[in-house]
């Protein structure tokens, strides 16, 4: 693996591979927000009327609601009023049909971020659903997912092409008025993905989309909604990746996941946007609201997360398990470097009877990073025989940074069984010194511990991200290790 | 002493005209932060599970007489005096020493309002075999009442001793709004028991100031509590220094209790252990919310907490909230919570034994919370303890007297 033997140093030059940034006109609502933009963008996506109330909705429901401030990152305040809330390609009227009618430059900025899509089309068998700002753009396996039932299309598509669908299930696992982030994107989401996977159906592929933040001053408001009917299958892979900017971008993201009765959803995560310069210029701000619903008996949700971009990162993908039996995991490995702050975590709440959940959380700091693992689990009343094992540790790497744990507990039922376990410490100066005893160098020794520190979630993660993840924890630790 | 009733914010005085100079500054800030701010809600995260309402929509009349008693007899090296009698002849010497309040909501309101207390002071180098006891009672009143305990324990340099603190009564109308600021010198050890019995509303701190090597042990008992919340504080200020903070909490019937433990390293070299062990029974609600937190440039810290609980009824609930902020790398830190109900594997053991199932129960549950109860050093004090809590227990009569 490369980053197992390529020397830190080289990594530290490299800086942020991924911060360009690609000149194409885009078509930009004014900025601001008020009934007149929601209703623009509404009408610019050509929605049905009761979609343009339901965005009016919350965004009534938003402007009463406080901005939540209980997280431990800091940030300077936002102006919702200074950030435009629509950008999209102009080349959007005339919609690319196939790869060879999409703009020449947006296929080189994927180019450099190393996502080919006609090689991933046919190597690596992914079906990419690449979201550049806010109009998807290709959307590439269509026709094969389609032959066995599969629906995996931008959001706007689906609402014009599957409304029944999105109307019955948009807002349902996240309410408009769930917090002020989600109330936001309620608002004014932009585009996204929609997945539906019908009855028995096992996804032949994993679905995966890439989203990439591009305009200066646009906050990117994704929605994504994955449905998955009786026994099927799906995995879903979301990498985001954002170039360099001085200004903080917003990103304030929903995903919903409803799994119906024996159906499973594992949804991974590589979050790789722009973390701000050494000195904490720049980078986004990535609130993101993830929540899944075990709907029917027996169903489950994985959650896997390398969270190692962003210059804060508030964000608890969670579980609702309300089937028996049903299953909620949660895996997540979050690196904070420089001035990055990350508060996340997630939320576990059984209601359905011998309904299981596991979390495993590694975060590490270095720099003037700060972590948080901040969860929650909550067994209600009827979850008899609910099982939560929590595990979440902590790696400081240098005395500037901060680690920090909040789990919550709270049973109301007397056959639960609980546990939460959390360690704090630093890379064991024995362990380095086996390391180094054994030929290697510092700063392989120090890649080679975090990684294996991180092995537990690294490994949940499918294939090709797993090698792309642990690429990005060496080059995030950059002038970490001394 | 006004015996009309307020409620707590509004009994506070618009001006603080007694006592010396730096008290009334003292006071006076104290007040106007509670003031600007006001006394916790709902929304409060440290009082997020605890209802505060009772405490702070009641309007109480003040109740001192009689709040606190000190039991045992003089000895040699202690000096135990009246703060109001040391107030007003020495001001000098405690000024700084009774600071705890401004940034606080109930510590504030005693700070700003008690009117006596007891200041126990232990000489440099001296070793008290005897524990220091000290009971607080409760006038008999039919109204709601409100009492503001100070107690200020020193212990110089090098010097050991044991303090035990008894809080009991049935007076559900009784408000003990207590704070016990406890200084330990270099080298200076002090075990720390606290028991809580049967109390109405508690609202109770404890804070332990800890010079270099010294060593604070505290103990706490809860057997249930219509309202009680009890923070416990042990910052650690010089190198070397340690604390063990244990405690066991029983609760039953519509009991809530809420336990608050912070240990502050703020320099190098200290260790902190924290152990909390919790029953809850009937519609019992039992809180506990602990932190650790390992400042910028406390290096080799050593810190662990654990809180464990038994959960018995599916109407009882338990949240357990652990929390470790570290701002500095050199550190080992664990924490652990669990909750759960008796191991049925444990049962089965028990029972291929020949033993009853009530007992066998009866057994592990007070077996869960008897490792807080023997880190209690005085043997009368422990067996006395092991007798009420197993009295507490279902079917804890049957292990009654069984050694």
């Amino acid at each position: 693996m490369a980053t197992a033997t390529e020397p830190i140093d080289e990594i530290l030059k490299r800086g942020y591979d991924a911060g360009f940034i690609t000149d194409i006109e885009q078509e930009y609502a004014p900025p601001g927000l008020n009934e007149q933009i929601v209703a623009f963008i509404s009408n610019k996506k050509n929605e049905p009327e009761w979609l343009l109330e339901w965005r009016l909705k919350a965004y009534r429901h938003w402007l009463k609601m406080k901005e939540p401030r209980w997280a431990k990152v800091s940030y300077p305040e936002i102006d919702y009023q200074d950030i435009c809330y629509y950008a999209a390609p102009k080349s959007k009227d005339d919609a690319p049909k196939s790869l060879d009618e999409v703009d020449p430059e947006l296929l080189a900025t994927y180019e450099k971020l190393g996502i080919p899509l006609h090689e991933r089309e046919i190597l690596a068998g992914v079906a990419v659903d690449a979201v550049f700002d806010s109009v998807s753009v290709a959307t590439t396996f269509r026709e094969k997912l389609a032959e066995v039932g599969v629906i995996f299309m931008s959001f706007s598509e689906a609402v014009q092409e599957h409304p029944e669908l999105v109307k019955k299930y948009l807002g349902s696992v996240v309410p408009i008025a769930d917090n002020f982030f989600s109330a936001l994107n309620s608002a004014v989401f932009s585009d996204g993905s929609f997945v539906y996977i019908p009855k028995g159906v096992r996804c032949p592929m994993e679905l995966s989309t890439y989203f990439r933040i591009n305009a200066a001053k646009t906050g990117q408001f994704e929605r994504t909604l994955i449905v998955a009917e009786e026994g099927s299958y799906v995995s879903y892979l979301e990498g985001c990746t954002a170039p360099m900017r001085d200004e903080n971008q917003l990103h304030a993201a929903v995903v919903e996941l409803v799994a119906h009765k024996d159906a499973q959803i594992k949804y991974s995560t590589v979050q790789n946007w722009y973390p701000g310069d050494e000195n904490g210029k720049g980078g986004i701000f990535n609130f993101v609201t993830k929540r899944g619903l075990c709907e029917g008996e027996r169903s489950k949700i994985s959650w896997t997360q390398v969270e190692t971009g962003s210059a804060i990162t508030w964000k608890y993908p969670s579980c609702i398990l309300k089937g028996d039996n049903s299953i909620g995991e949660f895996y997540s490995v979050a690196l904070s470097n420089h001035r990055q702050q990350a508060d996340t975590g997630t939320k576990m709440i059984h209601l359905g009877k011998n309904t299981r959940s596991t979390i495993i959380s590694k975060g590490i700091s270095a720099g003037h990073g700060q972590q948080t693992y901040r969860g929650g689990v909550k067994i209600m009343r009827g979850a008899t025989n609910a099982r939560n094992y929590t595990q979440c540790d902590s790696l400081l790497i240098g005395d500037q940074c901060g680690a920090h744990t909040v789990p919550y507990v709270d049973v109301r039922n007397s056959t639960a069984q609980l546990e939460h376990e959390a360690t704090t410490s630093r890379i064991g100066e024995d362990q380095l010194f086996y390391c180094r005893q054994r030929g290697l160098s510092e700063e392989d020794a120090v890649s080679l511990i975090v990684n294996g520190f991180a092995k537990q979630v690294l490994k949940e993660l499918p294939m090709e991200f797993a090698v792309e993840a642990q690429k990005l924890l060496g080059v995030s630790l950059e002038g970490a290790v001394g | 002493m006004t015996h009309e009733r307020q409620t707590l914010l509004d009994s506070l005085p618009s001006s603080f005209d007694t006592g010396p100079q730096w008290l009334r500054s003292v006071r006076k800030s104290a007040a106007e932060a509670l003031r600007e701010r006001g006394l916790p809600n709902k929304k409060t995260e440290e009082w997020r599970f605890t209802p505060v309402r009772p405490l702070v929509d009641t309007e109480f009349a003040r109740a001192d007489a009689e709040a606190l008693k000190l039991v045992s007899s003089a000895r040699e090296g202690v000096t135990v005096r009246s703060l109001r009698q040391v107030l007003e002849q020495e001001p000098a010497r405690l000024e700084g020493r009774l600071a705890l309040g401004e940034s606080e909501h109930f510590a504030a309101l005693n700070t700003a309002l008690f009117t006596d207390g007891l200041w126990i002071h232990v000489a440099a180098g001296v070793t008290i075999e005897e524990p220091l006891q000290l009971t607080h009672g409760f006038s008999k009143t039919t109204e709601p009442g409100v009492s503001y305990p100070r107690v200020l324990v020193t212990v110089e340099a090098g010097s050991e001793a044991r303090l035990i603190e008894t809080y009991a009564g049935e007076a559900s109308e009784q408000l003990t709004n207590s704070v016990v600021e406890i200084e330990l010198g270099p080298n200076a050890k002090l075990d720390h028991i606290r028991i809580h019995e049967n109390l109405g509303l508690q609202v109770g701190r404890v804070e332990a100031r800890q010079e270099a090597d010294s060593s604070y042990r505290s103990v706490v008992v809860t057997l249930g509590g219509a309202l009680l919340r009890f923070d416990i504080r042990a910052l650690l200020q010089g190198q070397g220094a340690e604390c063990r903070l244990d405690g066991a909490y029983v609760v039953d019937g519509s009991d809530h209790v809420d336990h608050h433990t912070l240990v502050e390293h703020q320099a190098p070299h200290c260790r902190s252990d924290q152990t909390y062990r919790g029953i809850a029974s009937g519609h019992g609600t039992a809180v506990f919310d602990g932190v650790v937190l390992v400042h910028r440039g406390a290096s080799k810290t050593e810190a662990h907490q654990e809180n464990r609980n038994l959960l018995l009824s599916d109407t009882a609930t338990v949240h357990t909230k652990p929390h470790l902020e570290i701002d500095t790398d050199d550190v080992i830190c664990s924490h652990g919570a669990t909750v759960g109900s008796l191991d049925e594997s444990q049962l089965f053991y028990l029972r291929t034994r020949g033993i009853p199932e009530e007992l066998a129960r009866a057994m592990l549950t007070y077996a869960f919370i008897e490792e807080v109860v023997d880190r209690v050093s005085h043997k009368p004090t422990r067996d006395r303890l092991r007798e009420t809590v197993l009295a507490r227990i279902p079917a804890g009569e049957a292990i009654r007297g069984v050694p």
